[in-house]
């Protein structure tokens, strides 16, 4: 199934956030934005928010555990050796592993859920509403479909008013995102 | 006449008296099955004391005037006469004081050595044909060179041949006496220079407490004497973790450096039932002789009459060894019985261990020694390897070895108690170096048993560890040496 | 944050965002002039002799090098030591100066971190063609074996080593690719050709700058970026432990992991320096790497500077304080004094002195006297870790062991393939990747720019 979308393209941070705003104000549905560079600005408006942080937090701690657990059954309890007179549970030669395996596992797993999340992964191939969005121009996408003919020309309207460079509308067959 | 005739004629006329067989091919073949006859002198034998020919021996020994030097030809402690010189491991023994070996030098005093601009290594011409490496030696009268026989060999087998130079041309026949010794009027400094195979390069103690001496005097007013540091050091033997307990064994070595005389024989024992590989002498140049034991040499006074001391140094199997800590694969760890031990198999050859061993003590198998035709000594050949001992495992390139209290012997005599249903005796386990020790420098035993002539030793108030400060805990423990020089010196 | 009126601005020459991309892509579209070859052949030369030094370590065995029964580790661990801490530069510059906020790392970091890959994969090389049976290498693994299980030795710093090497290598490299994602999407979307549309396509992992993307990929940055930052520290820290772990004296100190952390800092900032003198010379990038940018640098070096002479004056003054006559003697015998004068000196002059040189705002600006100086300090940084492995190990406890040490043709030649290697990394990322953050680049345009005003 095809879908249409309105597109808005912007040479400039400033009128693109001002247009995210407008449309914001009228209730349009905002499929999504596109940037060259991270604007922290649209974070806020589109309220987007990662619980990547609370995740490797979790991560760290499931890493410390199991290194030290690791750690404490293979020197002590499965085959305990002497080494230059060092009882089995030498711990502070184990904090040193235990710090590195868990930075390791949390940048690790972290990424990972980053793919997984973020749908990034090597052969992927995430639909290109406008290929400019990563060199220098700021891109709005409103979804089309299931709107109002009307409110999808104010979408149109609103951009080409706040100063987009360029605005017009994409049928897309499967969106990947 | 075939040699065997000749053999057999001279068993006929010289032993077969003295057998109890009425037919002499009865006895030539008995002897021969048993490979030995044995056979005792009748007392009031016939033999005498010819006092008048010893002057007519002295007629012979050369004297050098004022300006010239005297040539003493001696044995050397590794090859003697050179009858043996093809066995490698004898090649590469070092000498005991010298502490060079894979060829003959010509041992020059310090003194001399100064005056003609010569270092060690200095290829110097003593006579025509004859031009050898100078060695510096401290302690050599001026005016005097020593150099070894049994060397320079051109056709007894393939480690000796070519090696250094043969002296016995140089040994003249004179009224009948072998002179060994000639006078040369002059030392002549070829300015050409050679490397030395030494396998020590540095010959002092710095002042460190490694080899501990005291007088006769000193030793009997107190016994502990010149060791006075090992109680200092034992009052201060404290450590954050737990002592580890050894509740059986806990095997230990006692080395008498009053009694060691630096006859290199643990060196060789040592070599041979460990299957320690020989290296050549590029390698020993390249310091990476393989030996476990080695007898190391110091001076100490001037260069002109040096004190000389030998310390046999092994691993000394500490109880809190730094080798263990730092070998990431576990191939070196600590036995229940004390023993540091190696699992060669394990070894992926870091190195670390050589590093953090104070007492540097380990070594590395730098090439593959065995079947390599660059390393034809023993083990390249199928008839050479009948020198190895099957008890021990030949190592493989890449890993670190090191003396492991002959622990094959070790076990071999605990299963044997065991069979027998009896608790092992002292002394029963003996070390290779122990065994071969002609002076009784080393016991080995129990540590836990009170009674073993190790643990008595240990007891010795001139017992002492090499490094203590350290506290590395060896199980390696020396006794200060007490040098009884008073008379001489008065 | 950054006073642009102090400071200049970070990207000259009032660039729109359009104009950044196109100057940074530039070198990968363009064929690369003729020293790119001739010297990619140089560097490729170098890698083939290390090739062959390596052949002949690993078929005739470490009896190839210079090392002996007293110094088990010689050039190659200098050399381990020497790249780990080249490879500092890259995380450093991105982590430290992040942290810092210090916003003219951007047009830095990029090639900073590439570097850090291509060093830390060099250093890599080292502890395993030091091991004597390398084909045994996965013994350092814990992993349950039909041998007991047989685990490792957790107690050993060589295993923390491993363990960190490993783990630094995958961090920063996974940080360096995902620094590059937005950039190598860029490519994609402006490239013609249908090969490097697919291939850039691939490597972009479906990248399109959505905002979706974006806020997960800031935070990842930061999560990253944050534990990297202990990382950092942490590696050169346990590198050190190598040494500080050991009982040999001149080892056995505890300022050695953080006097190990700031000399690698140095190493690597100065490697950074030179690189980037030359890159900005060749492909004519004054504009984002401004001699602003150069004069950062070089105030971070001689702070560091200063630092590393503190750090061998405290040595020096512990080894006499200690009263330790083996530390005594490496100290003021060995090295000093003694056979390796020369290599201690050296690494005093280079290190404490000429960076000195900075002070003067003529050197800072000047790029002759900023490759000679930055590239003595990298020699003195490799005599310093000279100075710490072989003069400790040729005269420690017992005299009986002193020997000295010096390299072989194969030790040089593995030393000289790793600088190829990285060499023929460094040209190569230059050829093939955005060397500079584009995306952040943009962010930090209008910062300090005229239009800003």
């Amino acid at each position: 199934m095809n879908k249409r979308f309105k597109i808005g393209i912007f040479d400039d941070e400033e009128k693109f956030l001002s247009s995210i705003r407008s449309l914001k104000e009228q209730k349009l549905s905002i499929h999504d934005v596109f940037t060259p560079y991270p604007v922290h600005e649209v974070f806020h408006l589109l309220k987007r928010k990662s619980r990547l942080p609370t995740a490797a937090y979790f991560f760290g701690l499931a890493g410390i555990i199991a290194t030290l657990a690791f750690l404490y059954y293979t020197s002590v309890l499965d085959w305990p050796i002497v080494y230059g007179g060092k009882p089995f549970n030498s711990f502070p030669s184990f904090i040193v592993v235990t710090i590195v395996i868990t930075i390791f596992t949390v940048t690790i797993a972290s990424l990972a859920l980053f793919s997984a999340r973020s749908k990034l992964f090597p052969g992927r191939d995430n639909t290109i509403f406008d290929p400019r969005a990563t060199d220098d121009k700021f891109i709005i996408v409103v979804e089309s479909d299931g709107v109002e003919l009307s409110a999808s020309d104010t979408a149109g309207d609103i951009m080409k008013q706040l100063g987009a460079v360029e605005v017009m509308e994409k049928e897309f067959g499967n969106v990947n995102e | 006449m075939l040699y065997h005739d000749y053999l057999k004629a001279n068993w006929e006329k010289v032993y077969f008296q003295f057998s109890k067989s009425s037919d002499f091919m009865n006895f030539w073949n008995q002897s021969l099955g048993n490979g030995v006859f044995n056979y005792t002198i009748p007392v009031g034998s016939p033999l005498k004391f010819h006092g008048e020919e010893l002057s007519g021996a002295m007629k012979s020994v050369p004297v050098a005037n004022e300006n010239g030097y005297e040539v003493i030809i001696s044995e050397s402690v590794a090859l003697g006469t050179g009858m043996h010189a093809n066995n490698p491991w004898l090649m590469e023994l070092p000498d005991p004081v010298s502490r060079q070996c894979w060829e003959n030098v010509a041992a020059i005093s310090p003194g001399d050595a100064q005056k003609l601009g010569i270092e060690s290594g200095t290829l110097v011409k003593i006579a025509e044909g004859l031009i050898l490496p100078a060695f510096i030696q401290p302690g050599q009268a001026d005016g005097t060179i020593s150099v070894a026989l049994g060397y320079g060999h051109t056709g007894s087998g393939p480690v000796c041949n070519n090696i250094g130079v043969n002296l016995y041309p140089f040994a003249k026949l004179a009224d009948g006496n072998r002179s060994y010794g000639f006078v040369t009027d002059k030392l002549e400094n070829t300015h050409k220079n050679s490397q030395l195979a030494l396998t020590q390069v540095h010959y002092l103690m710095e002042g460190r407490p490694i080899v501990r001496e005291t007088g006769l005097s000193e030793y009997l007013n107190n016994p502990a004497a010149g060791n006075e540091q090992h109680s200092e050091f034992e009052s201060t033997h404290k450590s954050l973790y737990p002592e580890i307990k050894y509740d059986g064994f806990h095997w230990g070595m006692a080395i008498d450096l009053n009694a060691c005389i630096g006859c290199n024989s643990c060196v060789i024992a040592c070599q041979a039932e460990n299957n320690i590989p020989v290296v050549g002498k590029q390698e020993v140049i390249n310091r990476r002789i393989m030996h476990w034991i080695k007898i190391d040499r110091y001076y100490s006074d001037s260069p002109d009459d040096p004190k000389v001391y030998f310390q046999p140094l092994a691993c000394q199997h500490c109880d809190n060894a730094p080798c263990e800590n730092v070998c990431p694969v576990s191939a070196t760890n600590h036995s229940s019985e004390g023993l540091n031990q190696m699992a060669y198999n394990r070894c992926v050859g870091t190195k670390y261990c050589i590093n953090n061993c104070p007492y540097k003590v380990r070594r590395f198998n730098w090439y593959r020694y065995t079947n390599n035709k660059e390393f034809d000594f023993n083990t390249a050949s199928d008839l050479g390897k009948m020198v190895l001992n099957p008890d021990v495992t030949v190592r493989e390139r890449g890993v670190v070895e090191k003396c492991s209290f002959c622990v094959q012997r070790i076990q071999e005599k605990k299963l044997q108690a065991k069979l027998e249903n009896r608790t092992l005796k002292d002394n029963e386990i003996k070390t290779a170096c122990m065994q071969a020790c002609p002076a009784g420098a080393i016991v080995f035993g129990n540590l836990n048993d009170k009674n073993s002539m190790v643990s008595k030793l240990f007891d010795d108030p001139r017992r002492y560890h090499l490094l203590e400060e350290l506290h590395t805990l060896p199980s390696t423990g020396y006794l200060t040496k007490v040098r009884n020089d008073e008379k001489l010196n008065t | 944050m950054y006073n642009k009126k102090i400071r200049g601005p970070l990207v000259e020459g009032n660039k729109t965002l359009g104009q950044i991309t196109k100057d940074v892509i530039l070198p990968m579209d363009v064929r690369p002039g003729m020293w790119w070859f001739i010297a990619f052949g140089v560097s490729l030369l170098a890698a083939l002799f290390g090739g062959y030094a390596i052949y002949m370590t690993v078929y005739k065995g470490i009896g190839t090098w210079g090392v002996n029964n007293s110094v088990g580790w010689g050039w190659e661990i200098v050399n381990f030591v020497w790249w780990i801490g080249i490879g500092h530069a890259g995380t450093a510059f991105s982590i430290f100066l992040l942290i810092l906020r210090q916003k003219w790392r951007t047009s830095i970091n990029r090639a900073a971190e590439a570097m850090t890959v291509f060093a830390v994969l060099s250093a890599a090389l080292f502890p395993a063609l030091h091991m004597g049976r390398v084909w045994l290498a996965f013994y350092i693994f814990p992993y349950p074996n039909t041998r007991g299980p047989l685990w490792v030795n957790f107690n050993s710093p060589l295993f923390w080593d491993f363990t960190a090497i490993t783990a630094y290598l995958l961090i920063s490299a996974s940080f360096w690719y995902l620094g590059m994602l937005p950039d190598l999407a860029t490519v994609r979307d402006r490239t013609t050709s249908k090969i490097r549309k697919a291939l850039y396509g691939f490597f972009s992992l479906g990248w399109t700058g959505s905002s979706r993307h974006w806020i997960r990929y800031e935070s990842l940055s930061f999560i990253l970026g944050g534990i990297a930052a202990v990382l950092v520290v942490s590696v050169h820290s346990i590198v050190s432990t190598d040494f500080a772990v050991g009982v040999e004296p001149g080892w056995h100190t505890t300022i050695f992991p953080p006097f190990f952390v700031v000399g690698a800092i140095f190493s690597g900032f100065a490697m950074v320096m030179t690189l980037m003198v030359l890159i900005r010379k060749v492909y004519k990038l004054t504009n984002y790497i401004t001699d602003n940018h150069m004069d950062a640098i070089a105030r971070i070096l001689i702070f560091i500077s200063l630092i590393m002479g503190l750090a061998y004056l405290t040595e020096i003054f512990i080894a006499w304080y200690s009263g330790n006559e083996f530390e005594m003697f490496t100290f003021f015998r060995n090295r000093i004094t003694g056979d390796y004068e020369f290599q201690f000196w050296g690494m005093i002059i280079c290190n404490a002195f000429i960076p000195q040189l900075f002070w003067f705002r003529k050197v800072r600006r000047n790029w002759i006297w900023l490759l000679v100086v930055s590239l003595s300090i990298n020699v003195g940084m490799w005599l310093e870790r000279y100075n710490i492995v072989v003069t400790s190990l040729s005269k420690d406890f017992l005299p009986s062991n002193w020997v000295s040490y010096s390299p072989t043709i194969i030790d040089i030649g593995v030393f000289v393939g790793t600088i190829g290697l990285f060499a023929c990394g460094v040209l190569l990322f230059m050829r093939y990747i955005p060397m500079m953050a584009i995306s952040e680049l943009k962010s930090v345009a209008n910062i300090g720019s005229k239009k800003e005003d």
